[in-house]
């Protein structure tokens, strides 16, 4: 079969084939710095470069900061990154729409847009930029930014084009959120570790207090937590008194014991 | 890719999560270690503080119940080694690590382990315990065997977060629900306050009278508890 006369149309299936690979090896590349500890501008920066590589443009990533000001978080190249500059020093621009709309913005022939955004488009025109995307990144039900992308011809991209730089635009997102819920797992570690402790601590302390006086464990457990709540201390915070030495067994059980 | 093996094993433990009623999420991970791993025939996750106090969270079964008591009761073995360093630990043959762990190998031995592999449970800095692996059989592990467990142990991380997060959120005590040994905690204080000695040293001697007599710790705490031995014959 192989040895037949090929068919028409091939070399444009091994040219979408050839983006396939790349937009899997992108994903593949991107993913893995994902699932270990990473740096979040080092993901932002691949992120960049692999649409420019698949999508054969230049591209960038905006954000909004805490300030509400356009910050410019990743360029494929210095141009990608002067065009992603404009929209911040002139607050106007397809991904300052983007950010507030939260929709896909699509530019395919920039020469029309003066009207829409006049500073913007007269400089970007200039760098030598002919159409413009901009794709929303979300965090929950909030933009916070967009991956755009910058063709020096006017270029009309295609459904599978535009669904490869939604998903770049979530890992993009992925890649911001990530280390907050990492600082959460973080706190939870320590919460988990610092709950064991004091619970350990008060066993220390029941068992010490029964062991000084004649109260059995269950008594002593009971005299421990009425006394923290009469001198209105966390029972751990008695328990650490009580095991440091500062109070004496006796103070604490008095009233409970045999005379 | 680890992408890949992570959801793969993934989905082996919430199969078991799902086949054990949906509770238990750390004992899921430990039975996707008994069914994933050739060479597993147990595992344990168990958590330790800075201070040296345990809480067994998941076990595969009560054999590997016993082998984290056993060393607790000890005091040393692979688990311990592993907290300590913060690396996995791998044992193919317990025989030839009788004088790096003596009382551990002698009576893991007499219980059946030949193999132990085990992994810290880290969260950046934070070290809370291990994930422990014995196997009835000495043996190598294969890279894969390996990489799978490395996955696992950070499964098995995330069940013990998990757990501790939903306990907290429904303001359960999931200390009380766990596998401790509150009574050996309260024991130790016992005999502290009884003679008038530290923590640790009435803690040694709680060890030394256990292994002395051949029993776990857990036993002999709750004969300390109980008024029926006040330790006199361990010297």
């Amino acid at each position: 079969m192989s040895d037949g006369p090929q068919p028409p149309g091939d070399a444009y299936a091994d040219a979408v084939d050839d983006q396939r690979n790349t937009m899997v090896a992108v994903f593949a590349a991107v993913t893995a710095h994902l699932v270990d500890e990473y740096d979040a501008g080092a993901v932002l920066d691949l992120i960049a470069e692999g649409s420019a590589e698949v999508l054969q443009a230049d591209a960038g990533i905006l954000l909004r900061d805490a300030g509400g000001d356009l910050r410019v978080a990743a360029a494929s190249n210095e141009s990608a990154r002067l065009a992603e500059m404009l929209q911040s020093h002139t607050d106007e621009g397809p991904c300052v729409d983007t950010i507030s709309t939260g929709d896909l913005v699509r530019v395919a022939d920039l020469r029309g847009a003066e009207r829409r955004w006049p500073l913007f488009t007269t400089a970007t025109l200039r760098v030598g930029y002919a159409s413009v995307y901009s794709v929303p990144v979300h965090v929950e039900d909030e933009t916070i930014g967009g991956l755009n992308l910058f063709c020096r011809t006017s270029t009309v991209l295609g459904d599978e084009q535009i669904r490869f730089a939604r998903v770049l635009a979530d890992l993009a997102a992925l890649a911001l959120t990530q280390p907050s819920l990492r600082h959460r797992r973080e706190q939870l570690a320590e919460r988990t570790l610092a709950t064991l402790n004091d619970r350990v601590e008060i066993d220390h302390a029941v068992g010490l207090l029964a062991g000084a006086t004649d109260l059995d464990a269950a008594q002593a457990a009971t005299v421990l937590f009425d006394y923290a709540r009469r001198v209105r201390l966390r029972p751990v915070d008695v328990a650490r008194a009580l095991v440091g030495g500062s109070l004496p067994p006796r103070d604490v059980a008095v009233g409970h014991l045999a005379t | 890719m680890s992408g890949e093996r992570r959801v793969r094993l993934r989905r082996v433990v919430a199969a078991l999560l799902d086949a054990r009623g949906g509770t238990g999420r750390a004992t899921a991970v430990c039975d996707a270690c008994v069914s994933v791993l050739s060479g597993t025939d147990a595992a344990a996750v168990s958590l330790r503080t800075p201070s040296g106090a345990e809480t067994v969270l998941g076990a595969s079964d009560d054999w590997a119940v016993s082998l984290e008591e056993m060393q607790y009761t000890v005091g040393e073995g692979p688990g311990l080694a592993a907290h300590e360093s913060g690396r996995p630990v791998l044992v193919d043959d317990l025989g030839g690590e009788a004088t790096r762990w003596p009382a551990f190998v002698d009576a893991a031995q007499a219980a059946g382990v030949r193999s132990v592999a085990t992994f810290p449970l880290r969260m950046g800095g934070i070290r809370l315990g291990v994930l422990d692996l014995y196997g009835r059989h000495s043996g190598v592990p294969t890279g894969d065997a390996v990489a799978d467990a490395v996955v696992l142990a950070e499964l098995a991380l995330s069940a013990v977060l998990d757990h501790v997060s939903r306990a907290e959120g429904r303001g359960e005590d999931w200390i009380a629900a766990a596998n401790s040994y509150k009574e050996v905690n309260i024991a130790t204080g016992i005999i502290a306050g009884r003679l008038g000695i530290s923590l640790t040293d009435a803690f040694a001697r709680l060890r030394a009278y256990a292994f002395a007599q051949e029993r776990t710790l857990r036993a002999v705490a709750a004969d300390v508890v109980a008024r029926r031995t006040d330790l006199e014959e361990s010297g």
